[in-house]
């Protein structure tokens, strides 16, 4: 009975073990794979921020109004250009009448 | 006998046999024992190492060489980016590892060509040192050029760099950053000191939120695009401006040309360079006439119907005030504003008398010091000895040098209803509670002088009227002393004005500095210059800050 007793105990152990490392290597991997995963997200944290300061920099009012001129012949809005919603209708309907 | 001399034999024989077994039995136990201390030994190792975090040696790799500051991205008050950290590679050394120093400058010294080769190389011949940089902030270029040439004991290393999208339309309010992402002026120095950096020591980004500032930036391009327009048009040797708002004191945008490169800061330096906003003092003439009114009327010294002489010149001791033309006369305080009478103002400011006109410039925070989140601004300059004389000249603007921002603020509180503003370059969550230093009926009065200064045909601020906007205003020409004197033709033009001036919102303020007679025909005062100047930009940023034109009666 003793024996048995000291059987199990031993190959419950010697399980036990094998089980522990199993799991250790596991977790050494899925640590790599988050440190990976880590870096991966930093970078493109890194990427989006330089793509945000580079499309900041390409639509920054200077250029865009320089563009705007040089290239749709564009230029600033007049306050004559504003109109409400009645206004353009009242328009619309005496360009109709006439 | 042979049995009796088998029986003790017998006897020790069990005996030998049952020790033999007992110490079987010992050892067995022992090396069991030994055995299962074994096991348990790899067996605790396992479960320490399972459970341990981290391991050390990778710490002990990431021991700080350098350590600079992860800072938070800057926008202006939509969202638009106007500061940010970006990861860039910076070159260093490990002398220890240099197979050939000569060899390393020799291949680096044709791709950085301004750095100082001489210091540089007499830290690289130092092989005690184990790390030296080169260069920081190397473009993704080089970096594949330096990289391909395979030199041993070169390498790189991520590091943030602060850079500015916005470039040097934003640069005077945002300041700049040192090498290590250190806040140096402006608001980087707010967001170093209040809103909180983050050490690092490679190139990890912030995780704070942005910090959102009260300017527009396409308002901003227009201010600084016509005020640079305005400068080459009068020939001004600066041009500066403000527009802010009436009630919360948020500045919508700021200028002062010539500004700076912020990634070159070093022009920063440059005192031509400062901002005149915020580190200029100026006597800024008879836009402060504004301020002598409201007082005059705040105070009971004066009513709309006052009239006061200005027939006859003032003298003020080896000086003589004296008016031209058709400011001669007895005016009301209507006439006194929009004709510019400086000898009315002074005997509005005389009547009131220094200690109330003292009083009442403290209220509106035009004699103590101001600060904003950019730092304190210059301090008021006011005279040692206060007489009748300087009560005079400082009615019109003489004799007392403020910055244009503390001044704005003031002329906001005149036009706002009454309620004291002070600037801020922050949005917040919740603002304090208004102080009303001024009387709201004053206020009325003070909003309908400014609106005639600008309607009326007899107004100096005539030609910053745009239609559909209600713009009020006064001009100021304030001559310069220099060395003690007021040099002819060395004058500050400048309009402070607001809009739309039924229920005002925005405060503007424009300086030109120096407008040169050779270029505007000789009329280089502000009606002529600083006026219709404002009327420009007041033109297109109206529509901008969401005002509708209105035309009640077809006004302008």
């Amino acid at each position: 009975m003793r024996s048995v007793l000291t059987s199990v105990v031993w190959i419950t152990t010697i399980l036990s073990i094998f089980a522990l490392y199993a799991i250790k290597s596991d977790t050494r991997q899925l640590e790599v794979r988050v440190r990976d995963m880590d870096r991966q997200v930093n970078r493109t944290a890194d990427e989006i921020a330089d793509l945000q300061a580079r499309w900041s920099a390409l639509t920054k009012p200077e250029r865009i109004d320089r563009l705007a001129r040089e290239h749709l012949g564009y230029g600033p809005l007049a306050p004559r250009q504003f109109a409400t919603l009645d206004e353009i209708a009242q328009a619309a309907n005496e360009a109709r009448s006439r | 006998m042979t049995s009796t001399a088998q029986r003790p034999s017998r006897r020790i024989r069990n005996l030998q046999r049952l020790r033999t077994s007992r110490i079987h039995r010992r050892r067995t136990f022992v090396s069991g024992l030994i055995v299962f201390a074994g096991f348990a030994l790899v067996a605790g190792q396992l479960v320490r190492h399972g459970l341990a975090s981290g391991p050390s040696i990778s710490l002990a790799a990431a021991k700080p060489l350098a350590r600079s500051w992860a800072r938070p991205d800057i926008t202006d008050r939509r969202g638009r980016l106007l500061a940010t950290d970006i990861a860039t590679p910076s070159l260093f050394a490990d002398p220890a590892l240099l197979v050939d120093v000569d060899e390393v400058i020799s291949f680096l010294r044709p791709i950085f060509p301004k750095l100082d080769w001489r210091a540089l190389r007499d830290r690289l011949d130092n092989r005690k040192s184990r790390f030296v940089w080169i260069k920081r902030g190397v473009s993704h270029e080089l970096t594949q050029r330096i990289t391909a040439l395979g030199l041993p004991g070169l390498a790189f290393r991520q590091e943030l760099r602060r850079t500015y999208p916005s470039g040097a339309a934003t640069a005077h309010v945002i300041g700049y950053v040192d090498i290590d992402n250190h806040g140096k002026s402006g608001i980087e120095t707010f967001v170093q000191d209040v809103i909180g950096v983050d050490a690092t020591d490679g190139a990890v980004r912030s995780k704070r939120a942005p910090v959102r500032l009260t300017m527009d930036l396409g308002v901003q391009h227009v201010l600084r695009s016509e005020l640079a327009a305005g400068q080459k048009r009068y020939g001004a040797r600066a041009a500066a401006g403000i527009i802010m708002d009436v009630n919360t004191g948020a500045v919508i945008a700021t200028a002062s040309l010539p500004d700076f490169d912020p990634d070159n800061a070093q022009q920063a330096l440059d005192p031509n360079r400062l901002d005149r906003i915020t580190s200029g003092r100026y006597e800024l003439g008879s836009v402060f006439k504004a301020v002598t009114l409201a007082g005059a009327l705040e105070l009971g010294v004066a009513t709309p119907r006052s009239r006061f002489d200005t027939r006859a010149p003032l003298k003020v001791g080896k000086y003589t005030i004296a008016e031209t033309g058709d400011k001669r006369g007895m005016l009301d305080l209507q006439d006194i504003f929009i004709r510019s009478s400086n000898v009315g103002s002074a005997r509005i400011g005389l009547k009131m008398g220094r200690a109330r006109m003292e009083s009442f410039f403290s209220t509106l925070g035009l004699t103590d010091k101001m600060s904003t989140e950019r730092g304190p601004l210059t301090a008021p300059k006011l005279p040692k000895h206060w007489r009748d004389a300087h009560t005079m000249t400082m009615s019109y603007g003489h004799g007392i040098a403020v910055t244009p921002l503390q001044f704005a603020s003031a002329t906001a509180a005149l036009i706002n209803g009454g309620r004291r503003v002070y600037p801020r370059f922050v949005e917040i969550a919740k603002l304090p509670k208004p102080t009303q230093v001024i009387a709201p009926d004053v206020s009325h009065e003070m909003r309908r002088l400014f609106r005639l200064n600008v309607a009326s045909r007899d107004g100096t601020g005539r030609a910053a009227a745009v239609p559909g906007y209600q713009v009020g205003g006064k001009t100021g020409t304030a001559d310069q002393p220099k060395n003690a004197e007021y040099a002819d033709g060395r004058v500050i033009s400048s309009f402070v004005g607001a809009f739309p001036m039924g229920e005002p919102k925005y405060l503007t303020y424009i300086l030109l500095f120096e407008p040169q007679a050779a270029a505007t025909g000789g009329k280089t005062s502000a009606k002529d210059t600083a006026a219709p100047l404002t009327g420009r930009i007041i033109r297109r940023v109206a529509p901008m800050l969401g005002i509708a034109p209105s035309y009640p009666g077809g006004d302008g």
